[in-house]
């Protein structure tokens, strides 16, 4: 598992340890989820959110 | 009463556009219980109206929406008058321009009373909101109207209103008018303009009314519609005419009946009303095609991603003062500052996998039909449901069903189906392939009119 207080120490600090604690297990099962989705994409040299976007135009 | 029925009722000047705000006004005030509106807009509204009377005794009458009095949510910006996006953080926020939304209703005559209430940074689903109070459903106050768009649902569904504008970024309009029991459409992705919208999410928020009737939300879709240079996600796809008359054809259209996923743990007045829905048009002509639908939970996991990083990305300016910010709101606010950037690239990319995954299901059928929420609104302050046993985050559940339609652009109408054995109303949602909006309107008003 990350170490969110470790994370938020170096890029949020004004996020207090307390707020840390309560958020890491929802941010642990979001990622979790998330992340078995990710073998769905292979190395390409794709794109930017943009491109999301504009993919429904077509 | 409908749009349509107040526009001949104006024609007839049998009401007076003046007369009908001050009703709507006055309507609003007596029903303070449902704590649907954050600002009233008075003068303005009796402005327009005055001038709207005045025009069409001049014969000037520029389209069904001609002295109607509407409502918009408040993260539209609306000038001289706060828009708050149900915050404090902009308590104080008075813009000095209109909304595209707005310009656009108020050029076809519309007459705008005031600004909903919603949930905090239309970032929730129960628009119980920390600093203003919970808004509150007109079928049983105890409840949910759903959300965010919570104040445009209950304020059509009491008839405050005719018309509410609604914002949508993974349900938004789609629950609470489900929950309400009134119709919501979220159109395609850029088919209405996000100029002078507060935005919670850049690439899933979309603009759409809610309202009484189907016809009703064509006729407003058809004045909100098109390319704006404001907007650089604003589309320049061509317009079609929306109304679908009162009797359209269905005849041989393929609707397809998921086998998977939205039917799955769902409450069982919800499953015989969508179903019945499913059968009318069946009996109307239309063809039923049994289908297997792509990773639904798997979208929802990634919309979660983007939603959780561009939400946080978009109010950053902001997040230093943390004791504005409700408890909720701030803990998916702190989530999103957190996530790693690789993250974020990665669910865009994967988006654009389940958007090709997707697209496959529209060689097979022309519209999906599902239920947008597996349950009726529930309790205000519930934080969990309990449905076929298993019980769920509220938000989640209510979402279920609805958030990955944002990730993949398509749009989606909610359908008033009936009511549930407690009284509260059931809902199905049409889905259709991109830019099919008027498809959409046909297959909803042969439904809505059969029933």
């Amino acid at each position: 598992m990350t170490n969110w207080k470790e994370v938020a120490n170096t890029i949020a600090p004004d996020i207090p340890q307390e707020q840390v604690e309560r958020v890491s297990p929802l941010l642990d099962a979001m990622r979790a989820a998330f992340l078995a989705q990710t073998s769905r994409i292979e190395l390409t040299i794709e794109p930017s959110y943009i491109q999301a976007v504009q993919e429904i135009e077509q | 009463m409908t749009i349509l029925e107040v526009s001949a009722k104006l024609a007839g000047r049998a009401v007076s556009s003046v007369e009908l705000t001050q009703q709507s006004l006055q309507a609003i005030g007596q029903r303070k219980d449902l704590n649907a509106f954050l600002a009233m807009m008075e003068e303005r509204a009796l402005a327009q109206a005055r001038a709207m009377d005045a025009e069409r005794t001049q014969g000037n009458v520029r389209g069904p929406l001609h002295g109607v009095p509407v409502a918009v949510k408040d993260v539209f910006c609306t000038a001289g008058t706060a828009t708050t996006c149900g915050s404090r953080l902009f308590a104080d926020h008075v813009p000095n321009y209109d909304a595209a939304v707005v310009e656009k209703l108020e050029a076809a005559g519309a007459v705008i009373v005031g600004k909903t209430h919603m949930h905090e940074l239309a970032y929730g689903v129960t628009s119980n909101n920390p600093h203003f109070g919970p808004v509150r459903n007109p079928h049983d106050l105890n409840r949910i109207p759903g959300g965010s768009s919570g104040g445009s649902a209950a304020a059509v569904a009491a008839d405050l209103v005719f018309m509410a504008m609604g914002t949508d970024t993974g349900g938004s309009i789609r629950l609470p008018a489900a929950y309400c029991g009134t119709v919501g459409i979220k159109p395609t992705t850029g088919r209405v303009s996000r100029y002078g919208l507060l935005p919670l999410d850049f690439t899933l928020d979309h603009m759409g009314p809610l309202t009484r009737s189907v016809r009703d939300a064509a006729i407003v879709l058809q004045v909100l519609a098109g390319y704006d240079s404001r907007d650089d996600s604003s589309s320049r796809a061509p317009v079609p005419q929306y109304d679908p008359g009162d009797h359209p054809s269905i005849d041989g259209v393929r609707i397809g009946v998921p086998e998977n996923f939205y039917f799955e743990r769902i409450e069982p007045d919800i499953e015989r009303d969508v179903r019945g829905a499913i059968a009318t048009a069946e009996r109307l002509g239309a063809r039923i095609v049994p289908v297997r639908v792509p990773d639904i939970a798997g979208l929802n996991a990634t919309s979660r991603i983007v939603l959780c990083a561009e939400a946080s990305s978009a109010l950053l300016p902001y997040l230093h003062r943390r004791d504005e910010i409700g408890p909720d709101t701030l803990a998916l606010l702190d989530q999103g500052r957190l996530l790693p950037a690789t993250d974020y690239v990665n669910a865009q990319r994967v988006r654009r996998a389940f958007q090709q995954e997707f697209a496959q299901v529209w060689k097979q059928v022309d519209f999906l039909i599902t239920p947008v929420a597996p349950n009726v609104a529930p309790l205000i302050g519930q934080t969990t449901v309990d449905i076929g046993g298993v019980a769920e985050d509220v938000r989640l559940a209510a979402t279920r069903f609805s958030r990955g339609i944002n990730m993949l652009g398509w749009p989606a109408l909610a359908l008033p189906t009936g009511k549930a054995q407690n009284g509260m109303p059931t809902s199905a949602q049409i889905i259709a392939r991109p830019w099919d909006e008027a498809g959409i309107f046909r297959l909803a008003r042969a439904i809505e009119a059969a029933a």
